[in-house]
């Protein structure tokens, strides 16, 4: 692969971006977590899901493009809207579920809930409840790969929001300086909470900015699975060759409000109609691989059916887990004798 | 007197502090909300909502919605502070001091000393603290003793919403670097407030209960638990003083020796972990001054030395909870 | 008035301020002279006993042992002649402290060190007050001059106090414009209030109330006038009870010995119990147990045994020839082979020689009602297997029925205790004296075990022997074990 990225873009065309096998595996990705975000929605709204949800609806193709092309050795960090990088990156479905929930058995022991989402065994370094307390922990991810010899890559995932933090100015700085396989993800999806990011994003540049640093920048339409997975090979490619950091900058809709509940008032009049209607990456991908006859829509419908009997399966048994043990309280503030 | 919420009762002060000076701005993320979105502003007020309104009364010039960028918000209020503004800065979430401590601990804190009391800064920090909204390991500390140590620091901490509009118009008149700790559970809470502009001086307590077998002090939201179980051992003739210091820093000590004076006995509750907190900190302060006037030793109740957990039933017992409480008073009572 | 005379704390020193009152020499009814030591006090440096100023009968003790008291103030009063409840409850009421030792003032200016608890007055009462305007006040108001002074001035409901300066102002009238305030924020203090007022305010002491309560708190005033039979004050004083610290129960309010002991229960922690008196077996158990443990310098050493291979084998013989073997008769045929095979654990330690035996005498530890007993198995190398088990069985069962004869259970130079039918893992025995090892046996257990690098299941009985290190050395012990799990392991070996 090393030589083929050498070769020139149309050459490179003539190979479709996914083939059909990568494209129903993405797809399935797209719509676990789709359809993991709706379910946990309507258990919060039953009462049975403590604390904040942020959903990741809308913003599927973005997480799934990029780690799809990534081995479960690759590490990501994430966002407090982590449940789909999670997913994306293979995480347990059902302990993801009953971690929401505040289960015995969930991924974290229920000690992180929603916020605190993390599959190490699959490279999932842990969502992160600080904006752009991401960032600085992938350049040491990617930092250990580079130290221990390894071809493995760092993603972190951030937004508009983390966009404009200290903490993600150095660890880009730092990772171009370290030279290091990190790729900086940036999921633009318009709103730092109920802030806009054409007011919060100063040069509403995000990649732009990135650039300055010194580094390959792109930018993607987030809600085209195909579109992202092709970006995000040369970005892939450049680290695992040791070409230093990248950044990209996916632009996608963000279906749900900053957290479930919030009223945003702050949205424009039919705008999330619009959004869903226009911008769903599901329905975009659908139409594009039945048009491609990478699939047809029983296979597709099938593939639904079967999620969402998984997420019938995950609700119940995140339900009927029991709450952690009271005894369970102090474990693990250390992981040695103390 | 109308009855306020907690909520309403800060945002009044802050309707009223800038309405009163026109050098009190307020800057912070979403203070107004929807910046550059097509729906309405002011669509938060704050994700608290406590400073709703202030956007259509003051105008984008003293109402700042900032980008997510804890250092820039701090740094840019101390900065402001330093040079004539008197700054109200929204950190949201205690727990993402993590991201700006510096600007608050380095600079915001030791201006005026350091510069040889030629600098001032005059600003107030926000912030919302507490655990039971299962709202996880960085959305749900209460770092006051973080702050209490810093010298320069001054820090409040209200329990009730008298208290809260009082001390905040005090912050804000206050030439040194506030930190105003808001208790998320205390929100929705409400007392009687009056309509007109008042201040609470720092460092004087508020006795919530008079009484003579021991000495209460709590902190924050705990106060709360800790009035139900004193109310309810009132009927068994058990009578406590209980002491809320209001600020932490300066910290009323005469007021809470005076009582430890009159009962010997003394418990403190507070909801931060259990090393080196305000707890600690007052135990320390009662041992070394009024050591001969203590019949039992000291108790605390505290949050587990742990992270803030997720499940709903270990957050809770993460807490100082009532039976917690009963069973100190209890004992202390009991002690001869 | 003049017949009644106050016993007060005297000053000792010019740095005394105040002192402990330790103990009363005399009793109300006493007679007292001039010079008669009547208190012991304690201040920071000293104890020192206190002596009267005055003649006559002593009628009222004031202050309690425990109580602090400044210089001057009452203890006590002495009456010269009759005098009534009536006079004397007055004088109390009235006594003025001598100003002359008071002219010192208690706290001096911003020194926190002086800050000492003092109490005064009745300080019991005072904590049962659950009242917020009365924790243990200090002192008498001042004068009624200065008191009527203090008290006077306009509202003083605006005047910054702290909360507890204005609950012990109106508490002793004193109104807090006549107060100067040197708190914090201009406050008027606690000791703001204290220092005009003339008082201290200090936590209610609720020592002497509780000592009524729970008798666990000894007295040690002298308690020689409590009635109490002879008996009952012999046992207080070998238990170091202070009849004080007894309710009686006897005739005429006497403290008797059944009050003591059920105090010493009280003091002790105790719950209720009943004694049976020791037999004469179980005084020579005790007797000798103690003597083993505390003279031998025992040692244990351990090792694991498993007994499948002996399980099959004890099935076969049973099942197919019609014995009926134990686990236990097994033990005792490889003991003997293993003193056999190791003869320097068959010894005994004279105190100047090693007594070494020709043949194992095997000892059985057998569990009998109220004790236990261990009757001997003589010459068990060389008996079979069957003849060992009957022997054991007929010499249990008479054991059980206190029938044995004292040649039965006399003698042997090793015992076996075997505690594997109650389930136990292990255990550690006391040596036999004046045998030198006893072996404790414990249940064989299904394990798992690595044989071969594989785990696997097997019955597994771990062996504890306990020896006396003055004749038998570790590496002795360990291969008498060897031996014992050789034959127990391989049953057979045992016939050769």
């Amino acid at each position: 692969m090393s030589t083929a990225t050498k070769q020139r873009p149309e050459a490179k065309k003539k190979a479709p971006v996914l083939d059909r096998d990568q494209f129903l595996k993405a797809y399935r990705s797209m719509r676990t977590i789709r359809s993991f975000e709706d379910k946990i929605s309507e258990e919060f709204m039953k009462g049975n899901i403590p604390g904040f949800l942020h959903l990741y609806s809308g913003q599927e193709a973005a997480g799934v493009g990029i780690c799809e092309l990534l081995n479960d050795d690759d590490y990501v960090v994430s966002t407090h809207r982590g449940h789909g990088h999670c997913i994306a990156k293979g995480g347990d479905v059902i302990g993801m579920m009953k971690e929401i929930m505040g289960k015995q058995g969930g991924i974290c022991d229920g000690k992180g809930g929603s916020m605190h989402i993390a599959d190490f065994d699959k490279g999932m370094l842990g969502a992160n409840a600080i904006v752009g307390g991401g960032p600085p922990l992938i350049v040491g991810a990617a930092l250990s790969a580079k130290t221990l010899g390894t071809t493995q890559v760092g993603v972190a995932f951030g937004g508009d929001g983390s966009s404009n933090q200290g903490t993600t100015f150095e660890a880009m700085n730092l990772a171009v300086v370290l030279k290091l396989p990190a790729i900086f993800f940036f999921e633009n999806n318009g709103y730092g909470e109920g802030t806009h990011a054409s007011y919060a994003v100063g040069s509403r540049d995000i990649a732009g900015r990135a650039a300055a640093f010194g580094m390959p920048a792109f930018k993607v339409d987030g809600t085209d699975i195909f579109a992202v997975t092709e970006v995000c090979k040369k970005a892939v490619q450049h680290c695992r060759d040791g070409k230093g950091p990248v950044t990209i900058e996916a632009s996608v809709p963000r279906f749900k409000g900053h957290f479930e509940g919030d009223p945003q008032a702050y949205r424009g009049e039919n705008e999330i109609e619009t959004l869903m209607k226009e911008q769903d990456c599901l329905v975009i991908a659908r139409k594009a691989a039945i048009k491609q006859k990478l699939a047809t829509a029983a296979e597709l419908d099938k593939i639904d059916e079967e999620v969402a009997e998984l997420m019938g399966r995950a609700t119940e048994a995140g339900l009927a887990a029991p709450v952690p043990e009271i005894s369970e309280l102090m474990d693990n503030v250390y992981s040695s004798e103390y | 007197m109308p009855v306020k919420t907690y909520r309403e009762a800060i945002n009044e002060a802050l309707h009223q502090a800038m309405a009163d000076d026109a050098s009190v701005i307020v800057l912070g993320e979403e203070v107004s909300g929807g910046a550059g979105c097509e729906g309405s502003r002011d669509a938060y007020g704050g994700v608290m909502g406590i400073t709703k309104g202030l956007l259509p009364a003051f105008g984008e010039e003293r109402v700042i919605d900032t980008p997510i960028t804890e250092s820039a918000i701090i740094g840019a209020a101390a900065g402001a502070a330093q040079t004539g503004l008197r700054p109200v800065a929204e950190l949201m979430f205690m727990d993402f001091f993590g991201v700006c401590f510096d600007q608050i601990y380095n600079q915001a804190a030791k201006f005026h000393y350091m510069f040889g009391g030629k600098s001032q800064c005059p600003m107030v920090v926000r912030c919302t603290t507490g655990a039971g909204w299962s709202a996880g390991a960085q959305h749900s500390q209460n770092l006051t003793q973080m702050v209490t140590m810093v010298p320069g620091l001054k820090v409040v901490c209200p329990t009730n919403a008298y208290d809260a509009k009082g001390l905040m118009l005090q912050a804000i008149k206050d030439n040194d670097c506030v930190i105003f700790v808001e208790d998320k559970m205390l929100y929705d809470t409400s007392c009687e407030v009056p309509d007109e502009m008042y201040t609470i001086p720092f460092g004087e307590a508020n006795f919530y209960r008079e009484g003579s077998d021991l000495t209460i002090v709590a902190i924050s939201n705990p106060m709360h638990k800790v009035l139900a179980v004193v109310d309810r051992l009132a009927e068994e003739g058990i009578t406590c003083d209980v002491i809320d210091p209001r600020t932490t820093s300066p910290l009323d000590e005469e007021a809470i020796l005076e009582s430890v004076e009159t009962t010997g006995k003394l418990l403190l509750v507070d909801e931060m972990t259990p090393r080196c907190g305000i707890a600690a900190d007052i135990s320390s302060i009662v041992a070394e001054k009024a050591f001969s006037s203590l019949r039992a030793p000291i108790r605390k109740v505290t949050a587990a030395h742990s992270p803030v957990p997720f499940a709903p039933n270990l957050e809770q017992a993460w807490m100082p909870g009532d039976a917690d409480i009963e069973a100190a008073i209890r004992e202390l009572v009991e002690y001869v | 008035m003049s017949k009644l005379h106050a016993l007060t704390v005297p000053k000792w020193g010019m740095s005394m301020e105040e002192g402990e009152l330790i103990e009363w020499r005399v009793d109300v009814g006493d007679q007292i002279s001039i010079g008669d030591e009547f208190v012991d006090i304690e201040t920071s440096k000293i104890v020192n006993t206190a002596e009267s100023s005055c003649d006559g009968t002593l009628v009222r003790i004031v202050a309690q042992p425990g109580e602090i008291h400044r210089v001057a103030m009452l203890l006590g009063v002495v009456a010269q002649g009759d005098v009534t409840e009536a006079e004397i409850d007055a004088f109390v009421e009235n006594f003025e402290p001598d100003a002359a030792a008071l002219n010192k003032p208690l706290v001096s200016e911003g020194d926190d060190s002086a800050e000492r608890q003092v109490s005064y007055g009745a300080p019991a009462q005072a904590a049962e007050a659950a009242s917020t305007e009365t924790p243990a006040v200090a002192d008498k108001a001042p004068t009624a001059s200065a008191a009527a002074s203090l008290a006077d001035g306009p509202d003083d409901s605006g005047v910054k106090a702290s909360v507890v300066a204005r609950r012990i102002a109106k508490a002793h009238n004193i109104n807090l414009n006549n107060v100067p305030a040197t708190g914090r924020n201009g406050r008027v203090s606690k000791q703001d209030v204290e220092k005009a007022a003339g008082v201290s305010v200090q936590p209610a002491r609720k020592a002497k109330q509780a000592m009524a309560e729970q008798p666990a708190q000894r007295t040690t005033i002298d308690d020689s006038r409590i009635a109490a039979t002879p008996v009952a004050r012999r046992l207080a004083k070998k238990l170091n009870i202070n009849l004080h610290d007894v309710t009686p129960t006897g005739r005429r309010n006497r403290v008797t010995k059944e009050d003591i002991e059920q105090a010493a229960r009280a003091l002790s922690g105790l719950s209720d119990y009943s004694e049976v008196a020791l037999s004469g077996m179980r005084k020579t158990i005790a007797a000798r147990l103690s003597e083993s443990k505390q003279t031998i310098p025992h040692y244990r050493v351990s090792v694991d045994i498993e007994i499948d291979s002996l399980l099959a084998q004890r099935k076969y013989m049973n099942a197919e020839l019609g014995h009926s073997l134990s686990v236990n008769d097994f033990i005792i045929k490889a003991c003997a082979g293993a003193l056999q095979r190791v003869p320097a654990v068959n010894v005994q330690y004279t105190g100047d020689a090693i007594r070494q035996f020709e043949q194992a005498d095997i000892s059985m530890a057998v569990a009998i009602d109220g004790g236990l007993i261990t009757p001997v198995i003589r010459n068990a190398g060389n008996k079979s297997l069957s003849q060992i088990s009957s022997e054991a069985k007929d010499l249990a069962k008479r054991a059980q029925t206190g029938k044995l004869t004292v040649d039965e259970f006399q003698g042997g130079s090793f015992t076996i205790s075997n505690l594997g039918m109650y389930g136990v893992d292990q255990f550690d025995a006391i040596i036999n004296s004046p045998q030198a090892a006893i072996l404790a046996v414990g249940a064989g257990k299904e394990k798992p075990v690595v044989r071969d690098g594989e785990i696997t299941a097997a019955t597994v009985m771990r062996v504890s022997m306990s020896s006396d290190h003055r004749a038998i050395d570790g590496a002795v012990a360990a291969q008498f074990l060897q031996a014992l799990k050789g034959f127990l392991e391989n049953p057979a070996s045992m016939l050769l």
